[in-house]
C-alpha cells in the first residue's frame, strides 16, 4: 500500500495539482459550452455537415479532446515527476 | 421468435459463470488479508488496472443502454456517451493520484485521511452503500433483460437466479479475481464491439426483405368504415370497444379494440368519410397491483414482436434496397439521409391500469441525428432544458464519486500508476462510445428491435447476424454485469466490514475474520440488489445510471473534492453535505416524472418537472459544505 509515498515532496504534489486544475478548468469550460449549445441553441446540433449533423460531429470532437487532454495531462506530470522527483519504478 | 432459445448462448452463459466460479474458488483460500480482498495488495500492473477500469466502467448500462438508447431516441442517446466520458477527466485530473496518496482501501479512507472523525466515517460508509446500491439496480435490471430471452423465463426469476449465482460468486472473490474478470470483460467487451461493428459495416443498410436473418414481421392494419348508425371495423372477429371515442385511449391518439376477450390499443388515422384506418400498436399495460403484461400477456408468452426497420435507403443521393459494404462514415451519411420506422410512445391511464402504448411512425434518420428523442430542447421550454443541464452535470460530475471506480485506484503501485491507468481507461472507453454510435445506428434498422426491451439491441443486433454472434455477444454482456455487480458490491461491502466494523465501530477482528465479514456483507448487499432489480424491470439501464451518477454526484463528488483541496472543510461540513445531497437526490428521485410512471400515475403529475436530481441536490450539498465549515471552523485548527 502507498508505496510511492516517499518519493513524493509537497513541490511535486502543488506542480501537479495546479496542471490538473488548469486542464479540468479549461476541459470543463469546452464541456459547458457544449450543453450550452444544446440549450440556448437547440436547432445548431440538428445542422447538418459534412453529410451528418453538427451534433454528432460535436460529440465525437469531444470525446477526441478527451483522449487528448488525457495524454497532455500525463506527458506534463511525468515531466513534473523527473523534474522534482526521483524516477519511480512503476 | 423473441423468446425462442439458444442453446449456444445458454452452454456460453454457463460456461463464463463456471469460469469465474472457478477462478474465484481457486483464490478464495489466497485471499486472507483485508489488502489481498479490498485493493489486491496494490500490486496490479497500471496496463492491467486501466483495462479493468474499462471493464468496471462498460457496464450494463454501457454495453447495453447506450446502444439501445442511440437505437430508439437517436442522438440524445449519443449525449450519455459524451457525459459519461468527461467525467473520466474530472476523476483523472481532480482525484486519481490524492486520493491513491491518501487512501488505504475505501473511499472514506481518502476522505476521512485528515479528520479522523467517528460521524464522518460513519456517513462516508453509509454514502457508500446507498450509492453503489444504487448503481446495482441498472446492472441487475440488465441480467433481467439478458436472461429472460436466453432461458425464456420471467424476469423476476431471472434476477434471483443470477443475482443468487453472482453474490455467492464475488463474495468469494475479493478485488484479485474481480481485477483479473474486469480486465478480461474489458478486453472482451471492446473485441465483440470491433467485430460487430465491422460486420454491420460489411453488411451495409439495407431494406427488410433483404435481411438474411428476419426478427420483425408485417404489422396488421383494420379499415374501419363510417357508416349511419356508428362505425364498423372491416375484419371478422374485430370490433370497437363501446364508447371508444370517449376513452382515455382516444385522447392520446389510440382506439380500443376487441379481438375475442381481449381488448387492446390500435393508432388511429383519421380519414374523413372514409373512416379510419387502425395500425397495430405494442403496449406494456402495468395493473394496479404492478403486473406488468406486454401485449396483453406476460412477457413469456411471447407476444412482444420485433421491430426497426429501414423504410427507405438513400445511398449517394439514389435511393436503394441495399448498400453493400460501407466504411464508417460512409454508414452515417447514408444512415442520416434515409428513413427509418421508429417507435415512439405515449402513456395513459386507463381505470386502474396504466398503459403504455408505442406506435410506428416512419422518420427522416436525419431527425434521429438532433436532440429531441428525449429532450425536448425545442419544444419542451425550460423544464426539458433544465432537465438536460441536470443530467449532464451528473454525468461529468459521477464518475469520480463512484466508489467502486475509486476502490480500484487502490489496487496499484504509485500515484503514477494510479494516473497511466486512467489514460488507459479514457482511451478504451472513449474508443467504446465511438463504437456504441454505430451498433445504436446500426440497430435502429436492423429489424431486431425489441422496442419493450430497448437494453437488448446490441445482442439482438448481433442476432441479426445468426445466433452464434448472438449467443457470443450475450455472453459477454453477461459478463458486463458480472464483472461491475463484484466491483460494486466489494466497494459496499468494504464499507460495511473496513470502515464501519473496524475503525468505527471499533471490533477486534483477526485479517481472516475481517474478510468473513466483508464476504457476509456482500451476501446482504447481493440480495437488495436483486430485490431493487425485480422492481425497476423494463426501465432503460442507461437511464437507471443516470440517477445513480447523479446521486453518486451530489452525495460523494463535493465531500471528496473540498476534503481534497480545501483547507477550509471541516468534518462536520462535510458530513452534513453528504446527507443534504444523499437525501435531496434520493427525495427528488422518488417525486420525479419518472418514478409516478413506475407508480402507475401520470408524469405529468409530478410535482416538480425535473428526472435528474444533480441540478438542485450538487449545489445544495456544495453549499451547504461551505456554509457548515465555515460555523463549525476551528480558529485554531480547522481540520
Amino acid at each position: 500500500m502507498r508505496t510511492d509515498i516517499k518519493g513524493i515532496t509537497p513541490e511535486l504534489i502543488r506542480a501537479k495539482r495546479r496542471i490538473g486544475q488548469r486542464m479540468v478548468g479549461v476541459y470543463l469550460g469546452v464541456y459547458a459550452l457544449f450543453v450550452a449549445l444544446h440549450v440556448f441553441t437547440p436547432t445548431v446540433p440538428g445542422i447538418p455537415s459534412m453529410g451528418v449533423s453538427l451534433g454528432l460531429i460535436g460529440g465525437v470532437a469531444m470525446m477526441i479532446f478527451a483522449v487528448l487532454m488525457a495524454l497532455v495531462y500525463h506527458l506534463l506530470c511525468t515531466r513534473a515527476e523527473k523534474r522534482l522527483a526521483p524516477p519511480q519504478d512503476s | 421468435m423473441l423468446y425462442e432459445q439458444s442453446q449456444l448462448a445458454v452452454i456460453l452463459f454457463l460456461s463464463v459463470v463456471a469460469i469465474v466460479v472457478g477462478v474465484s474458488i481457486q483464490l478464495v483460500r489466497r485471499v486472507t488479508t483485508p489488502a489481498g480482498y479490498f485493493a489486491a495488495g496494490g500490486r496490479i500492473h497500471w496496463g492491467v488496472n486501466g483495462i479493468a477500469f474499462v471493464g468496471d466502467y462498460l457496464s450494463a448500462a454501457s454495453f447495453l443502454g447506450i446502444s439501445g438508447m442511440i437505437a430508439t431516441l437517436g442522438y440524445d442517446g449519443f449525449l450519455y456517451s459524451v457525459g459519461f466520458l468527461s467525467g473520466w477527466i474530472v476523476a483523472l485530473f481532480m482525484v486519481a493520484e490524492p486520493l491513491r496518496r491518501m487512501g488505504y482501501f475505501t473511499f472514506t479512507d481518502a476522505i476521512d485521511s485528515t479528520f479522523n472523525s467517528r460521524g464522518l466515517r460513519f456517513v462516508a460508509s453509509l454514502c457508500t452503500i446507498v450509492v453503489s446500491i444504487f448503481y446495482l439496480i441498472p446492472q441487475m435490471v440488465g441480467i433481467g433483460s439478458l436472461v429472460t430471452p436466453l432461458f425464456g423465463i420471467p424476469h423476476y426469476i431471472g434476477v434471483l437466479i443470477v443475482g443468487v449465482v453472482v453474490t455467492i460468486v464475488v463474495a468469494t472473490s475479493g478485488m484479485v479475481a474481480t481485477t483479473y474478470v474486469q480486465f478480461v470483460k474489458g478486453i472482451l467487451i471492446l473485441v465483440v464491439s470491433v467485430v460487430l461493428t465491422l460486420f454491420m459495416l460489411q453488411r451495409g443498410i439495407m431494406l427488410p426483405e433483404h435481411m438474411q436473418y428476419r426478427g420483425h414481421r408485417s404489422l396488421q392494419t383494420l379499415n374501419v368504415e363510417k357508416e349511419e348508425t356508428g362505425y364498423a371495423v372491416r375484419a371478422p372477429g374485430y370490433q370497437l370497444a363501446p364508447e371508444w371515442d370517449k376513452a382515455p385511449a382516444y385522447a392520446s391518439g389510440f382506439v380500443e379494440v376487441r379481438h375475442g376477450d381481449e381488448v387492446s390499443p390500435w393508432f388511429v388515422e383519421e380519414r374523413g368519410s372514409a373512416g379510419l384506418l387502425l395500425r397495430e400498436t405494442q403496449y406494456i399495460e402495468r395493473l394496479a397491483d404492478g403486473t406488468l403484461l406486454y401485449n396483453g400477456a406476460p412477457a413469456t408468452a411471447g407476444r412482444v414482436f420485433l421491430v426497426g426497420t429501414m423504410e427507405e435507403v438513400i445511398h449517394e443521393g439514389k435511393q436503394v434496397s441495399q448498400t453493400g459494404t460501407l466504411g464508417p462514415l460512409e454508414f452515417l451519411r447514408t444512415m442520416y439521409s434515409s428513413r427509418v420506422n421508429i417507435w415512439p410512445h405515449a402513456t395513459y391511464l386507463s381505470g386502474e391500469k396504466q398503459l403504455q402504448v408505442f406506435h410506428q411512425r416512419t422518420v427522416p434518420v436525419a431527425d434521429m441525428f438532433e436532440p429531441g428523442g428525449m429532450f425536448r430542447l425545442n419544444e419542451g421550454g425550460w423544464s426539458a432544458r433544465l432537465d438536460f443541464i441536470s443530467l449532464m452535470l451528473a454525468l461529468v460530475c459521477g464518475t469520480a464519486a463512484l466508489p467502486h471506480i475509486l476502490i480500484r485506484y487502490y489496487t496499484v503501485p504509485s500515484q503514477a500508476a494510479a494516473r497511466k491507468s486512467t489514460v488507459v481507461a479514457i482511451g478504451g472507453i472513449g474508443f467504446f462510445y465511438v463504437l456504441s454510435l454505430f451498433l445504436g445506428f446500426g440497430a435502429m434498422g436492423s429489424g431486431f428491435l425489441n422496442i419493450m426491451d430497448t437494453n437488448m439491441a446490441v445482442p439482438l443486433l448481433a442476432r441479426s447476424f445468426g445466433t452464434v454472434l448472438f449467443a457470443i455477444v450475450s455472453a459477454v454482456a453477461f459478463t458486463a454485469v458480472l464483472g461491475t455487480v463484484s466491483g460494486l458490491i466489494l466497494a459496499a461491502s468494504g464499507a460495511v466490514a473496513h470502515d464501519i466494523m473496524d475503525r468505527l465501530m471499533g471490533i477486534h477482528m483477526s485479517a481472516t475474520e475481517k474478510v468473513v465479514a466483508a464476504r457476509m456483507s456482500a451476501v446482504v448487499v447481493g440480495c437488495i440488489a436483486v430485490y431493487l432489480g425485480i422492481v425497476f424491470e423494463g426501465m432503460n439501464v442507461s437511464y437507471l445510471a443516470g440517477w445513480a451518477f447523479a446521486l453518486a454526484a451530489a452525495t460523494n463528488l463535493p465531500a471528496l473534492l473540498m476534503a481534497l483541496f480545501w483547507q477550509g472543510a471541516t468534518s462536520k461540513g462535510i458530513v452534513a453535505s453528504m446527507l443534504v445531497g444523499m437525501s435531496s437526490a434520493l427525495t427528488l428521485i422518488l417525486v420525479s416524472p419518472e418514478m409516478y410512471v413506475r407508480y402507475g400515475l401520470l408524469a405529468s403529475e409530478a410535482p416538480l418537472p425535473l428526472n435528474n436530481p444533480a441540478l438542485i441536490a450538487l449545489p445544495l450539498s456544495w453549499v451547504t459544505l461551505v456554509l457548515v465549515s465555515r460555523r463549525t471552523a476551528n480558529p485554531v485548527s480547522s481540520r
